[in-house]
């Protein structure tokens, strides 16, 4: 094999499609390479076939929910918290907090634990006894009061990990 | 990583989940024709291709982009098919990239002429020809030609795969199809029409 026919047949291998003139004369007057492009031409037919959009179909179907769309949901779960300890202390305190704890929702939970505790803390002290203590705080807003401070104790306690973390990350 | 797949990637991440199938309908079939290589059952094969694509899915935030997105979806198949072989007490394949250290025995089967891409030749003879001598290449010059022609990679997704320089892929396939074409050239010129 002559070293155009070592160049022609490189060039076979990697142009495919239209040849070059040159080329194409070569082919025309030399059998080996003639056979390379044969035998590319052959190979060219063994490749896989395109997809079966029912096969497409079949794998998309397969696939579970996408897992970063659920981390993203889960990262709103922080404001959702601070969205329904707002709620709880308005429909506890019954009015709108002053516009600066609106402004900033975590000093409002911190506010709002504070006035949690003491507001609970008054009612123990006013009680004579633990029954008398139970009554009480069932006198000052019951199931509703104890709801309220479970959603109060999670969501604060929630927006304020966040801040902190958000804190630290910025560092 | 290829531009096309980079773009699709970042819609994916963006909340566009049927940018996913786009990548499912660019590889599924290399994919397919990959791991039915080394399981050698078509059947099999679609179920593993199947989890290859879920793993991705899933995992698609452990993709690192300074690769071909076509290379770890292999790597995840072929890991998936070896575990497969491994689970079933079958022997391993040559499509080997190198990650499997356990000193398995590597054995292509001999591709049958009348089944899978050997099929669509119209020269009959010349498919069980090609079979015969495919089978008799040594294994590396072996691999790659089924990588390229069978499996349908380009150059390039080759040489990331195998984790070859480039030029060593292009060098080791003119060799290998220097050898068919000297084994095989009575047929050859029936179908190229050389003298």
């Amino acid at each position: 094999m002559s070293g155009t026919c070592r160049e022609v047949q490189r060039s076979l291998e990697e142009l495919g499609g239209a040849l070059p003139p040159d080329v194409e004369a070569h082919l025309g007057a030399c059998a080996a390479c003639r056979a390379h492009a044969a035998l590319l031409g052959q190979l060219e037919v063994l490749a896989p076939a395109p997809a079966d959009e029912a096969r497409v179909l079949e794998i998309m179907a397969a696939l579970p929910p996408a897992p970063w769309a659920r981390r993203r949901a889960w990262a709103w779960m922080p404001a959702a918290a601070a969205v329904a300890l707002v709620a709880a202390g308005l429909g506890l305190v019954g009015a709108l907090p002053a516009p600066s704890v609106m402004g900033s929702l975590p000093e409002a939970a911190g506010g709002l634990l504070g006035w949690m505790g003491s507001y609970a803390l008054d009612a123990l002290a006013a009680a004579d006894s633990g029954s008398g203590a139970v009554q009480a705080v069932a006198a000052a807003g019951g199931v509703g009061l104890l709801a309220g401070m479970l959603v109060t104790l999670l969501g604060g306690g929630w927006a304020m990990l966040s801040l902190v973390r958000r804190g630290r990350s910025e560092q | 990583m290829i531009e096309d797949d980079a773009l699709t990637l970042q819609r994916v991440r963006a909340g566009d989940d049927t940018a996913f199938a786009l990548l499912v309908r660019r590889y599924e079939p290399k994919l397919r024709a990959y791991v039915v290589q080394m399981v050698g059952i078509e059947e099999e094969a679609r179920d593993l291709v199947q989890e290859a694509f879920i793993r991705a899915w899933k995992h698609l935030d452990q993709y690192d982009p300074t690769y071909r997105f076509s290379t770890w979806l292999f790597r995840i198949a072929h890991n998936l098919a070896i575990d497969h072989l491994r689970r079933n007490r079958r022997p391993m394949v040559s499509l080997d990239l190198g990650e499997d250290e356990e000193g398995d025995a590597m054995q292509l089967d001999l591709p049958d002429p009348g089944r899978g891409p050997l099929a669509t030749l119209a020269n009959r003879e010349l498919a069980a020809a090609l079979a015969r001598e495919i089978a008799h290449l040594p294994a590396a010059y072996r691999e790659l030609v089924i990588l390229r022609h069978f499996v349908g990679l380009a150059y390039n997704e080759i040489a990331e795969l195998k984790r070859l320089p480039l030029g060593t892929v292009k060098n080791k396939l003119f060799r290998a199809h220097s050898v068919l074409r000297e084994a095989l050239g009575e047929y050859l010129g029936q179908v190229g029409g050389a003298t």
